[in-house]
């Protein structure tokens, strides 16, 4: 009887303390964001002198104005279209490329294995260059395809590894008794390994949606007309080395990142939702 | 799940022809590098490569710093807007570049845009270098470019004795002093280096820091203090002798003036020992706030200042002179426009050149009203701009009383072999945190000197 | 065609597709402009082959040696901090229910911003006169807030290796998470059954069942640390006086900066070399110690 309470005040500090300790870390992840959002209610002038803290007071016309100066409406369209077609593609070509590596034998495995690890230490600006050339005489500079290729194949390497290791965890002996129940290879990634592994599936899909959105190297040399610019290029606009207006690259920063988050927010919920239910055991 | 494997087979066919695609491209891809490398040495034009423009309105790319919105809007008031009204047949458009890789990128690959706002002639000698820009003797000649700029100016804009950029604004680093706190203090502006140190040493007993600097967001802004101290401590005619071989780098004089710098970093008078924590927009934003004094600074940080901090009491002069060297205005030229060798319209392209530099009433208005810095033209008329803002018409009348009297100091932007300037750019900073040597720092700025001379290829200075 | 057959060219074909892109996008192109490496050239053209003076350089350059240092440094910070923090918070959060999402979604939103938008902001922070110094003197803490923290050559890169693990250590612990949830929840009752304590649990069932999930981390972290760029490029530059210059750093201002983009690719060779050298370590060592990921 005694014990039990002993135990049950135990459990209560240590649970305490968890909690402490991960809403501090909460925090720490937190309050540089909220800080983006609160500058983006400043004054330039207040945003320079003082970059952190409470505005003195509310300004609410940064927003409008970044959002007209900055012609976001078509610029989210085209970093959606983007990302979308990127992600897919890349889902598929990973998706059965990790699973080849991780779950087949074959001869050339280690091969491909070690390939994409050594492919993650290219820096970009090595094939930069060759790359704007190439799309240069074949007219896809200054085309969505250009884009949505290279971001394509930027994020293969990492992803396939990624997912990989995530395959490799589910027991081959789920795909082995759908082969023995007369699927074939394609089959059995498709019935089995699939659905077990959708939230992995996600979680690359956000990975890849959050780099394509961020990244503005590429997308500012590769596209020069107005229409087809995406929102980090954006984004560049308003980031500048010296005289630039603070208060709006801030209220850019919400406008550039607020989708990211309201999306991986809506994903997690699925995310999480696909834990629960598609356990390996189910 | 039936839905799923249909999605997921369609999915499978669009990755098929993507990396079909794909595939096909790379098989050129190759070729293509070699192609490239070969194409690299001849300066190659490509005049006839995409015939479908050609249908519409011709198409001109003009590349231009990155600017904020107020910037953007009056330069569309005062360049974009009448060029299009000058060449209706030409769809001009205007492009930002954030940063140096993208246009890098561009013009190496072949393609860019036609005229480049380059960073001065230490920039635009390295493509000349590559062959990426154009020789513009052509266009001199045909134009009579030679007779409309100051000959310092024009005459800075050579690499290997031919004419690749034109200059664009002219501009000067002059120090910049918060009227208000100087007045509630009851300081007077400096007239000597002697004055300057006491005033400092005031400044500093009251808690304010002497002169504003902040470099961490832009190391390169050390070229401003090296600039200065060289032109104004050193003098003007030990960095000519210097760059003409005839004085060496490494001379007391010049040595000196950089012993200076660094004691007056270390001393905490210039940036207050920190100056490496805080960027260029807090140092404008000390200096107008009034948590610095002063501040060593082009004469474009005027406009910022006005459009920025419009309640600061600002006042700008040439840099506390040094007795036996006078007063001295270290001149650069702020960029130049420079024709990419890529351009499949040269012609027009110099012909907007020409247009940007003749058509003067629209620069005297851009100048009046929205604070621009001049051209460096021999026209150039400051009696126009009477009526314009205080304080910048006395800035330019500054510039313009510095070059009649021949007061001209050199900036590294525009008259430094570029290697040199890179080399200085970048270890200025161990300088001040004592990881470095003057000795070791001057005698390796010299060897680029020796270089430059060798191969001919050392600014012409005035 | 036999099915025998078939069956062995079914890997092939899947991972095809995918090695193709890659191969045209970036290998290829890549290749071809690292033969620049044996090249005089200034990224844009009229290069002059110099056989291998590129490389003779790299061993006599002092920054290369102080960048691979530093490069190291970030290695130890990387390969302990993220990786710890990440795993506890994991199995904390793993065992919490209604709460678990929104943790999770709070450590993970860092990742999701991007670094230019995410180094102001800490550049800012680590201001001396308006960042946390200002709360440290207020607090009476003179000592720490005189510290310049991206100013001090000393400091500096431990500060932008903070931030950086700011924005990193919850992707990690995601990547764990997501392992956690994966492990047969059968193997823990089985254990509990044997009488196994939380913390026996721990080491029992949770790490061999994300040990793959561990060496896959691990592989990466170490790579990353000789490619990582974003934080050090946006917050110090390499800046001050090349406290914080790295590999990457080093070869960017080479290409984009100085001109030289003959060099830069000659330091690409080097760099991609380290981490093929590190990759094949790794694997040798795991194959040692029984870790094999495979």
């Amino acid at each position: 009887m005694n014990s039990g309470v002993k135990i049950g005040a135990k459990y209560k500090i240590s649970s305490f303390i968890k909690y402490v300790f991960l809403i501090i870390m909460a925090l720490f992840a937190a309050v540089p964001l909220f800080q983006v959002f609160i500058n983006a209610f400043r004054t330039d002038r207040e945003c320079k002198s003082m970059p952190l803290g409470l505005p003195k007071e509310w300004v609410f016309n940064n927003f409008q104005e970044t959002w007209q100066i900055g012609g976001y409406a078509t610029a989210y369209f085209n970093s959606l279209l983007t990302a979308f077609v990127v992600i897919v593609v890349v889902l598929v070509v990973v998706g059965l490329g990790a699973y080849s590596i991780s779950k087949l034998e074959f001869k050339m495995r280690g091969f491909f294995t070690a390939y994409f690890f050594v492919a993650i230490s290219l820096p970009g600006f090595l094939y930069i260059v060759p790359d704007y050339f190439v799309m240069n005489k074949l007219g896809l500079v200054d085309t969505r395809w250009s884009l949505m290729i290279v971001y394509t194949a930027m994020q293969i390497p990492f992803n396939m590894l990624l997912l990989r290791t995530f395959l490799a965890g589910i027991p081959r002996e789920l795909e082995e008794a759908a082969k023995i129940d007369g699927c074939n290879e394609l089959n059995s990634f498709l019935r089995v390994t699939l659905p077990i592994a959708k939230p992995m599936f996600l979680t690359i899909a956000i990975l890849v949606f959050v780099n394509v959105w961020n990244e503005f190297l590429w997308s500012n040399t590769f596209i020069t007309s107005e229409e087809l610019k995406l929102v980090a290029t954006r984004f560049v606009k308003f980031t500048g080395e010296y005289g630039s207006n603070m208060a709006r690259i801030y209220t850019a920063s919400v406008i550039t990142i607020a989708p990211v988050i309201i999306l991986y927010l809506f994903f997690s919920r699925k995310f999480i939702e696909g834990m629960t239910s598609g356990s390996v055991k189910g | 799940m039936k839905n799923m494997k249909k999605f997921l087979a369609l999915c499978l066919t669009g990755a098929m022809a993507v990396s079909m695609a794909a595939c096909g491209s790379s098989g050129d891809d190759k070729a293509a590098g070699e192609d490239d490398k070969q194409t690299e040495s001849t300066a190659k034009t490509d005049d006839d490569k995409d015939a479908k423009d050609s249908k519409d309105k011709e198409k001109l790319v003009i590349s231009c710093y990155l600017a904020d919105d107020n910037q953007v809007a009056v330069r569309e008031k005062y360049i974009d807007e009448p060029l299009k009204e000058a060449f209706p047949d030409v769809d001009i458009e205007i492009k930002m570049y954030s940063d140096r890789q993208s246009l890098q990128v561009e013009v190496a690959g072949g393609g860019g845009p036609d005229i480049l706002d380059l960073d001065g002639p230490t920039d635009v000698a390295e493509f000349a270098k590559a062959d990426r820009v154009l020789d513009l003797g052509k266009y001199a000649d045909q134009y009579g470019w030679k007779d409309m700029f100051y000959d310092w100016a024009y005459n800075s804009c050579f690499y290997n004795e031919k004419l690749y950029s034109l200059p664009t604004f002219f501009e000067g680093m002059v120090m910049y002093y918060n009227m208000d706190v100087m007045k509630e203090n009851g300081w007077e502006v400096p007239k000597t280096q002697d004055e300057l140190v006491e005033l400092m040493k005031k400044i500093q007993e009251k808690g304010i820091i002497p002169i504003a600097f902040g470099n961490s967001n832009y190391q390169g802004a050390v070229d401003w203090l090296y600039s200065t101290f060289t032109s104004c401590y050193g003098g003007p005619k030990a960095v000519k002798a210097a760059m003409e071989g005839t004085g060496k780098y490494t001379d007391e004089p010049i040595k000196e003036s950089i012993q200076t710098m660094v004691d007056w970093w270390q001393e905490g008078w210039l940036g207050d020992k920190a100056s490496q924590s805080i960027t260029n927009e807090d140092m404008v934003a000390f200096f107008a706030e009034g948590r610095a004094a002063m501040m060593i600074d082009g004469t474009w940080a005027s406009n910022q200042l006005i459009a920025t901090y419009p309640d600061c009491n600002w006042d700008s002069e040439m840099m506390p002179q040094k007795e036996d060297i006078g007063e001295i205005l270290p001149f650069a030229t702020g960029g130049g426009y420079s024709i990419n060798a890529n351009s499949k319209n040269p012609d027009l392209a110099a012909e907007v050149l020409n247009y940007l530099f003749t058509s003067l009433d629209r620069h005297y208005q851009s100048i009046n009203e929205a604070g621009y810095q001049p051209y460096p033209l021999k026209e150039f008329d400051i009696a126009k701009l009477e009526g314009m803002d205080e304080k910048l018409l006395d800035q330019y009348k500054l510039l313009m009383d510095a070059q009649k009297n021949n007061q001209i100091g050199y900036c590294s932007w525009t008259f430094y072999p570029s290697e040199m300037r890179v080399y200085m750019n970048e270890n200025t900073d161990a300088l001040f945190l004592g990881s470095l040597t003057v000795d070791d720092y001057l005698a390796q700025a010299q060897t680029y000197i020796d270089t430059a001379i060798a191969d001919n290829t050392i600014p012409v200075l005035p | 065609m036999n099915t025998v057959k078939k069956r062995h060219m079914v890997p092939y074909l899947f991972i095809l597709p995918a090695f193709i892109i890659h191969a045209c996008i970036v290998t290829g192109p890549a290749l071809s402009t690292l033969v620049m490496s044996l090249f005089d050239w200034n990224g844009m053209g009229n290069a002059k082959f110099i056989g291998f003076k590129n490389f003779s350089e790299i061993f006599k350059d002092p920054l290369v040696k102080l960048s691979v240092v530093h490069n190291i440094q970030w290695l130890l910070i990387f390969i302990t901090v993220p990786l710890i923090l990440g795993f506890i918070v994991a199995i904390i959060v793993s065992q919490l229910r209604r709460s678990q999402m929104f943790f999770r979604t709070i450590y993970f939103i860092p990742y999701v911003i991007s670094a230019a938008v995410a180094g102001k902001i800490w550049t800012a922070y680590m201001n001396p006169y308006y960042g946390f110094n200002q709360v440290f003197a207020k607090a009476g803490w003179t000592e720490l807030s005189k510290v310049l923290w991206l100013g001090n050559p000393k400091i500096a890169l431990f500060a932008v290796a903070f931030v950086d693990n700011w924005h990193w250590w919850g992707f990690i612990m995601v990547l764990f998470l997501g392992a956690l949830q994966q492990v047969d929840p059968t193997l823990y009752e089985a254990a509990r059954v044997d009488g196994a304590n939380r913390f026996q649990e721990l080491i029992h069932v949770s790490i061999p069942g994300i040990k793959q999930t561990i060496a896959f981390v691990l592989i990466m972290t170490i790579m990353w640390s000789f490619l990582t760029f974003d934080y050090v490029y946006i917050m110090t530059n390499g800046g001050p006086a090349n406290a914080t210059e790295i590999m990457s750093t080093y070869i960017y201002k080479n290409a984009f900066v100085k001109y030289r983009a003959g060099y830069a690719n000659a330091l690409c060779v080097i760099q991609s070399g380290i981490c093929v050298i590190l990759y094949f370590l790794q694997k040798y060592i795991s194959k040692k110690g029984g870790m094999e990921d495979e």
